[in-house]
């Protein structure tokens, strides 16, 4: 089959490798017929997320026809539609049987669970090509893909609606979803989010959906806050035009947001501090630039939340921890739970209720992938979200 | 080990005499080098100078490393959610500890009580046979080598409930001493050296992962691609082990505190 494989920074290669096949008895092998490129695939392009090895099959967020069952898989079968969680659980530790799934205890195979346990203290569940440190599972911007757990992990399918439409659940949906929830938003409560990307401008749907009176979207690139305010409706500020803390206090009467996603993560880019944090990314001197974060705690209103689906992977310095005391932060955090909410959301697109796919902006086959990883990474012509198509 | 001939000073264990006479060896070599040039020369240069400096520090790395008794004991902790008793039956046929102790190659059972280890260390096997110390079923086991095997082992397990539903929590304790005599020296501190915290954890996390799945996670794309001996042993076991999921994909969010 071909795949997209990661060779180091700014260097992927669609290449010819050997087709997957059923390792474990709960596998199945799906056929993939739409895949996309995600925010946080960008974190490898850039060579900025550590246990990467040359030759790794990337990509997570991707659906298909499963191909071969293995003999214990009970729910899905071959021939089936399935929509793929992008986190892989286990669905049987004590994690996943309270459904907080991305912290699932056994799909990491040992050796990336002990590093998980020497860096952060304790590990959480395997993701598809997004790094030995996630279980080096390959992942799905390929043709084939194998998947563990498929009673678990796999959503199935039914009826006739486009891939572009259902996609979604797999990773960007939830994540949105999540962050929003954990925002808790009361009536009256303004919702800033900093990062108008897939994921923050399904925040902005989300958010409006759970009742939120005010929806602010913050961003740089002129396409996505025009996105976020034709398609969302959210008020937009763009950072290039100044004091985003002085322009979030006009808007919610001196009170600030009551809530700010944090929908970038640790490639930030803003002001000068974000200049210094580029220079010591690049010495690696810390892996993570906070820019957006910092923001979104100095934003935040007295005794606020600061919701963060933005992914972090190690250091980070100026953190502003006297701010969140100062203020009372509540903060919340952390890969999502795709599998609790997966269900619940493709049940609201087949009922019209939320249609991710106008995020969509572009649409490529898999030979072009490295080239499509280059406008999304430069964000250049208008590009937003990028689905894959095999052939 | 106390001997009379090691000195008080830390790290010495050449004997004055021996030290005496390497210093003049090491120093004769050295002056042969000099004089003959050349890559023997060299070669008696650097091999002389550097048996002059076990003399002269009376310092041996090489004797360190044969007579070394360093205990290894490493104890770690995993929680598992499954009821004390079937954990504890698996581990009591202890024959089933190869499967996840990846460090160790076999175990057979011999008696009741008895049974026979090998631990493969490159080209060699150490063998022990270790006797069951203790046997408090579901709670409690203890067992170590008898005399006469190449490795002094002593391992124990103790089994508890967690608290709120939490299942059960598992304390593995393992204890190696390398033999006194230094025919095996090497190889068994090569093998002490990879028996750590960070290896224990890892065998646990593959307990765990048999005991609650009953298959081995592994990011292989292929059968036969990457620790296929390990996923076979598990599949031996896996079938009675596994567990039904839990409900997916609920159509109401559920409310998680």
């Amino acid at each position: 089959m071909r795949a997209t494989r990661w060779y180091g920074r700014h260097d992927l290669r669609v290449e010819e490798v050997p087709d997957p096949h059923v390792v474990n008895p709960h596998d199945v092998v799906v056929r993939v017929t739409l895949s996309a490129i995600c925010g946080s695939d960008l974190h490898l392009y850039n060579g900025v997320l550590p246990g990467m090895k040359r030759g790794d099959v990337i990509g997570h967020e991707f659906m298909g026809e499963v191909i071969e069952a293995g003999p214990e898989v009970a729910k899905i079968a071959v021939g089936d539609r399935v929509v793929v969680m992008s986190g892989i659980a286990c669905g049987r530790c004590w994690h996943c049987s309270h459904q907080r799934f991305a912290w699932c205890s056994n799909t990491n195979p040992a050796g990336s669970m002990e590093a998980q346990h020497e860096l952060y203290g304790h590990g959480g569940a395997a993701l598809y090509g997004y790094s030995h440190m996630f279980g080096g599972y390959a992942g799905g911007q390929a043709e084939l893909v194998r998947v563990p757990f498929a009673d678990v992990n796999c959503l199935p399918v039914r009826g006739s609606m486009p891939d572009e439409r259902v996609l979604f659940v797999s990773d960007i949906l939830p994540t949105a979803w999540m962050a929003v929830e954990n925002c808790d938003v009361q009536p009256g409560d303004t919702v800033a989010i900093f990062g108008a990307g897939p994921v923050g401008l399904l925040a902005v749907r989300c958010a409006r959906l759970m009742g939120a009176e005010q929806v602010i979207a913050i961003d740089a690139v002129s396409a996505r806050l025009d996105m976020a305010g034709a398609r969302g409706g959210a008020i937009t500020i763009d950072e290039r035009d100044g004091d985003v803390l002085e322009r979030l206090d006009d808007l919610t009467g001196g009170r600030g947001p009551d809530a700010c996603i944090d929908a970038v993560g640790l490639e930030a880019h803003d002001g000068a501090m974000g200049a210094i944090d580029k220079v010591k990314q690049a010495l690696k001197v810390v892996t993570d630039r906070p820019a957006a974060l910092r923001n979104a705690i100095l934003a935040c209103r007295t005794g606020g939340t600061v919701s963060i689906p933005g992914v972090y992977a190690g250091m980070a310095d100026q953190f502003p921890i006297g701010a969140a005391f100062g203020k009372g932060l509540t903060f919340k955090m952390g890969q999502t739970h795709f599998h609790r909410y997966a269900g619940y959301l493709l049940d609201r697109i087949e009922h019209a209720e939320i249609d991710p796919s106008f995020v969509i902006t572009h649409r490529v086959t898999l030979d072009d992938v490295p080239d499509a990883y280059a406008m999304f990474n430069a964000k250049a012509d208008g590009c937003v979200k990028v689905v894959v198509t095999p052939s | 080990m106390s001997s009379p001939i090691r000195s008080r000073r830390s790290g010495v264990n050449v004997p004055p005499l021996e030290r005496v006479l390497t210093t003049g060896l090491g120093a004769a070599l050295v002056a042969l080098g000099i004089r003959r040039r050349g890559l023997g020369g060299w070669l008696a240069t650097l091999a002389g100078g550097a048996i002059a400096a076990r003399g002269v520090t009376g310092v041996c790395a090489v004797s360190r490393q044969l007579t070394s008794r360093e205990e290894v004991r490493v104890r770690r902790a995993i929680t598992i959610q499954r009821p004390r008793p079937e954990i504890y039956r698996l581990w009591r046929k202890l024959d089933n500890l190869p499967k996840f102790l990846a460090h160790v190659s076999s175990v057979r059972l011999e008696g009741a009580t008895t049974s026979h280890w090998e631990v493969k260390e490159g080209p060699l096997t150490l063998r022990w046979t270790a006797e069951l110390m203790d046997d408090v079923p579901d709670h409690y086991l203890r067992w170590r080598s008898l005399p006469g095997g190449d490795l002094d082992h002593e391992g124990e397990l103790e089994l508890r409930d967690a608290p709120g539903g939490r299942g059960t929590e598992v304390h593995v304790t393992l204890r190696y001493r390398p033999p006194a005599v230094g025919w095996v020296g090497l190889p068994v501190q090569r093998l002490l050296a990879r028996i750590t915290r960070v290896q224990l954890g890892s065998e646990l996390v593959r307990l765990r992962q048999l005991l609650e799945t009953g298959e081995l996670a592994t990011g292989a794309s292929r059968p036969g691609e990457a620790e296929h001996k390990e996923l076979l042993a598990a599949k031996q076991v896996g079938r009675q082990l596994a567990a039904e999921p839990v409900d997916v994909f609920p159509a109401v969010v559920p409310v998680v505190r």
